[in-house]
């Protein structure tokens, strides 16, 4: 394709700006007191931070990291020359960006439980829109045609999908309150989102610092039929012992018994009856050799662990740790290009 | 005449993450039960309700235009998205860890 012209956004990359002073709050300790080594760091860059890109005449733009509803409003503020001071406007365009970043968690994905909470055609569910009004007023709806729903409760559910506290949820353009919002269902698959306020953003962006994490590898092997249980409850142990005791490994081990306990096995027991169980391996470490041992201490089960063991898949992926930090924003600078290809 | 349920018949609810802090949103299908929910479902209840996986606080936060509370906790994400060995390194599914817990209803 020729003749197409591209504006790439620049600036969220402030791996440069830190410091061994730089302070990690969830952590409570700075970069230099962590003994991690840096992989990258990102700014959430926001609205501002995109309207030169949408001045330019380019048909594409392409940011680097950016808040999740920032980049929905971003051309609506454009289009509509919203102020970048005037908070109840902007928080009611975030409000509309939050409900559409998780694409279909707004239209019935994320949602569906049989059966107290039905949604039609979910197989083909919808991706949802939003009607944003000059005033910020929101409707959020789908294409009629589409699988899926939108209704009070799929509204409400997104509303709060990773809120903290309601009155000020923090992006680089607004502290938005969701707390007076008021959601109507004023048509099929249609709600009216009105009440939401605006107080002034927040003077420091926030920046995701990636370390170097090592590797995780994952295993699983399952058993089946009369016993599955104690089999399974046998294989775990035989696993920890070698891992632990016989091989010494330093890394991190969790071994989770799927269709007896696992997702919830640190919060709850629970009795099961089941006659099929997979047993799954998580393990950490730095150095991949000692992940690599994990995994070949899985597999032998096959011919070394209890009965009937089968199914055995394993895989090693790099592990990438984050963690947040926060810089004044006025450090940070975008900078816009325009390419033609 | 009150009965026992469990919140999953009354409530419906959607977790979310954030580093090693996850949010479970809870919304009541009738307004009719939510004063009931709201005296009941509190944050010592969630905090006590699964002492090993939650490590610190709980905070609760009303809705009460919307019948619907957020509860916050800390430190209950096993290390969060990127740490966690759990196969729901989210914990998307913390919000049944919620709705499986009983209230007593109208």
């Amino acid at each position: 394709m020729t003749g197409l012209r591209i504006a790439y956004l620049e600036g969220d990359d402030v791996t440069a700006m830190l410091s061994k002073d730089t302070v990690l709050p969830e952590l409570g300790r700075t970069l230099g007191e962590v003994a991690l080594s840096v992989v990258g760091a990102n700014a959430y860059l926001g609205v501002e931070h995109m309207l030169a890109a949408l001045a330019t005449d380019a048909e594409l733009i392409i940011t680097g990291r950016v808040a999740d509803p920032s980049l929905f409003m971003a051309p609506v503020v454009h289009g509509f020359g919203w102020e970048l001071d005037d908070w109840d406007r902007l928080a009611r365009g975030t409000v509309a960006g939050h409900f559409l970043e998780c694409g279909m968690q707004v239209t019935g994905g994320y949602f569906a439980d049989p059966p107290f909470k039905p949604v039609p055609d979910l197989a083909y569910c919808g991706y949802p829109m939003a009607e944003i009004g000059e005033g910020g007023e929101v409707v959020v709806t789908k294409l009629p045609e589409a699988g899926g729903c939108v209704n009070a409760r799929t509204v409400k559910e997104q509303l709060l999908y990773e809120v903290h506290d309601p009155t000020s949820y923090l992006t680089p353009d607004v502290t938005a309150d969701f707390s007076g919002a008021r959601i109507e269902e004023v048509g099929p698959d249609r709600v009216r989102v009105t009440g939401i306020r605006g107080r002034a953003r927040p003077e420091s962006l926030k920046v995701t610092v990636g370390f170097d994490g090592g590797f995780q590898g994952e295993a699983g092997i399952g058993y089946a039929g009369p016993g599955a249980q104690g089999r399974a409850e046998l294989a775990r142990d035989v696993l920890k012992e070698r891992i632990t005791n016989l091989h010494k490994c330093q890394g991190r081990l969790r071994i989770d018994l799927i269709g007896m306990n696992s997702l919830h096995a640190t919060a709850i027991e629970r009795a099961t009856d089941t006659q099929d169980v997979r047993v799954h391996v998580a393990f950490a470490a730095l150095d991949r050799a000692e992940v690599e041992t994990v995994m070949w201490e899985v597999e032998s089960l096959l011919c070394c662990g209890p009965a009937g063991g089968g199914g055995f898949r394993g895989q090693i992926v790099p592990k990438v740790v984050t963690h947040s930090a926060f810089l004044p924003r006025h450090l940070i600078e975008a900078r816009t290009e325009v390419l033609e290809t | 005449m009150t009965r026992r349920v469990q919140l999953r018949e009354v409530a419906h609810a959607r977790a979310g993450d954030k580093g090693n802090r996850s949010n479970v949103s809870v919304w009541v299908f009738d307004p009719r039960h939510y004063p009931a929910v709201k005296a009941q479902l509190t944050a010592e209840r969630v905090k006590q309700a699964y002492p090993r996986l939650i490590e610190g606080r709980v905070v609760r936060y009303e809705l009460d235009r919307l019948h619907g509370l957020n509860f916050v906790m800390e430190d209950a994400l096993e290390g969060g998205v990127n740490g966690s060995l759990n196969l729901d390194s989210h914990g998307k599914s913390w919000s049944y860890l919620l709705l499986a817990l009983e209230v007593e209803v109208e």
